[in-house]
């Protein structure tokens, strides 16, 4: 993932802005990132990630079921062999975020 | 009345002189064939098949068909496409229809054979990404003649073995040219649910249906960019899956019948991948991990087709 995504990075821009994609390996010293991406493996750092970006205005997306509703804004899925994602929108308006409408309706929306 | 006493006898003298020159056109003719000069064979018979008499014969269009395929052998052999053949095929035919237990027909039927496994055999020399066309016309007219000689035989077989090499052809057309992959795509469908229905567990037309249409979920998402919104990407994301799962059936069918194929196996691996189900994914990988051990083979990951 973390490869594709840097890859990614180097040729896609959004708003026209660049983006950069790094690897943390504690959650304590990540900084102030827009998007933290936890994958399964690391389902267990959620809480310390969650405790460090506390105030921040980051989009946190996790990969395990259930996790949207332990703190995750994102939290992709599978159902029915697709690739789905829960989005859970208080979690994602409690760091001053705003849900698009459009992601909203594709969305599978966890409270 | 003593003129009509010589007027009968004059008439059927005339009509014996008319029988006797007919039946030596036909005499000739074949006496021109044993001798090889089959120009002057060709022009005798013909001239038979043109008489009112004779053309009403089994002989007739037993030797015509005899001259026929003489020429056939001597100046078409090569030709995937014969006039002389079909000439041949047609006078045989018409001898049997004549005659279906006749004198000439049991040799027409193996004369008939005989021409048929020549077209066969132009059929499959001819299943190639040029000539296929020809090759369909040349299938279908062996099946014609082959139903003409013995109509009982069952073409069943050659029908599968036709349907796998003409689909063979189909998808390479489809890598040369992907524009028309569509129309492609619908035919090779139809000849592996043809071979299906005569045999529903033959090994090939599963796999190669489950690859077909894994094939085309691959492309799908190998054509994806980074440029595609959440949208195009759902609808995508559908189309993909609705293929993986038609071809999951195959592939399942493919690995029942033959668990130890590699190419199996790793289609497998990879439609449960695409499907999400990454805990039967890793379960076919697994037995790909094993089969290499067994029998000292890489691990690729590009199915192929057969």
């Amino acid at each position: 993932m973390f490869n594709e995504l840097t890859k990614m990075s180097k040729v896609k821009k959004v708003s026209n802005q660049s983006f950069s994609i790094k690897n943390i390996e504690n959650p304590g010293t990540m900084g102030n990132p827009h998007i933290l991406f936890i994958p399964e493996g690391g389902t267990d750092q959620l809480s310390k990630a969650l405790a460090s970006l506390k105030g921040k205005s980051t989009l946190v997306i996790t990969e395990k079921p259930g996790l949207a509703r332990q703190g995750a804004g994102i939290n992709f899925i599978v159902q029915g062999n697709r690739q789905k994602f829960e989005l859970n929108k208080s979690n994602i308006e409690s760091r001053d975020l705003k849900v698009a409408n459009v992601l909203e309706q594709l969305a599978v929306l966890v409270n | 009345m003593k003129k009509l006493l010589y007027i009968l006898p004059l008439l059927g003298l005339a009509l014996n002189f008319s029988a006797t020159f007919a039946q030596n056109k036909l005499t000739d003719a074949t006496k021109y064939l044993r001798e090889g000069n089959l120009d002057k064979a060709k022009e005798l018979i013909d001239a038979a098949d043109g008489d009112s008499l004779l053309s009403e014969k089994a002989s007739t269009f037993y030797y015509k068909g005899y001259v026929y395929k003489e020429l056939f052998k001597e100046r078409e052999a090569d030709a995937v496409q014969s006039p002389y053949r079909v000439i041949a095929v047609e006078s045989f035919k018409k001898s049997i229809d004549m005659q279906p237990d006749g004198t000439f027909s049991e040799s027409s039927r193996k004369n008939l054979k005989y021409l048929a496994e020549t077209v066969y055999n132009h059929a499959a020399t001819s299943l190639n990404t040029t000539d296929y066309e020809k090759a369909i016309t040349n299938y279908r007219f062996y099946k014609e003649i082959m139903s003409n000689a013995y109509p009982n035989t069952n073409f069943q077989e050659k029908d599968i073995i036709f349907n796998l090499a003409l689909a063979t052809v189909y998808n390479k057309l489809v890598q040369r040219d992907s524009t028309e992959a569509e129309s492609y795509y619908t035919k090779i469908i139809d000849l592996y649910n043809e071979i299906l229905d005569i045999d529903s567990n033959n090994v090939s037309a599963n796999y190669n249906m489950g690859i077909l249409y894994y094939n085309q979920g691959v492309d799908i998402v190998n054509a994806m960019d980074y440029g595609l919104d959440l949208e195009q990407l759902n609808e995508l994301q559908d189309r993909i899956v609705v293929l993986f799962k038609k071809s999951l059936p195959y592939m399942l069918k493919a690995y029942e019948l033959d668990p130890k194929r590699r190419a199996t196996l790793t289609g497998l691996q990879g439609i449960y991948f695409s499907l999400n189900d990454l805990e039967k994914s890793e379960r076919y990988k697994k037995e790909l991990e094993q089969l290499d051990q067994e029998q000292g083979g890489s691990n690729s990951t590009d199915p192929g087709s057969d």
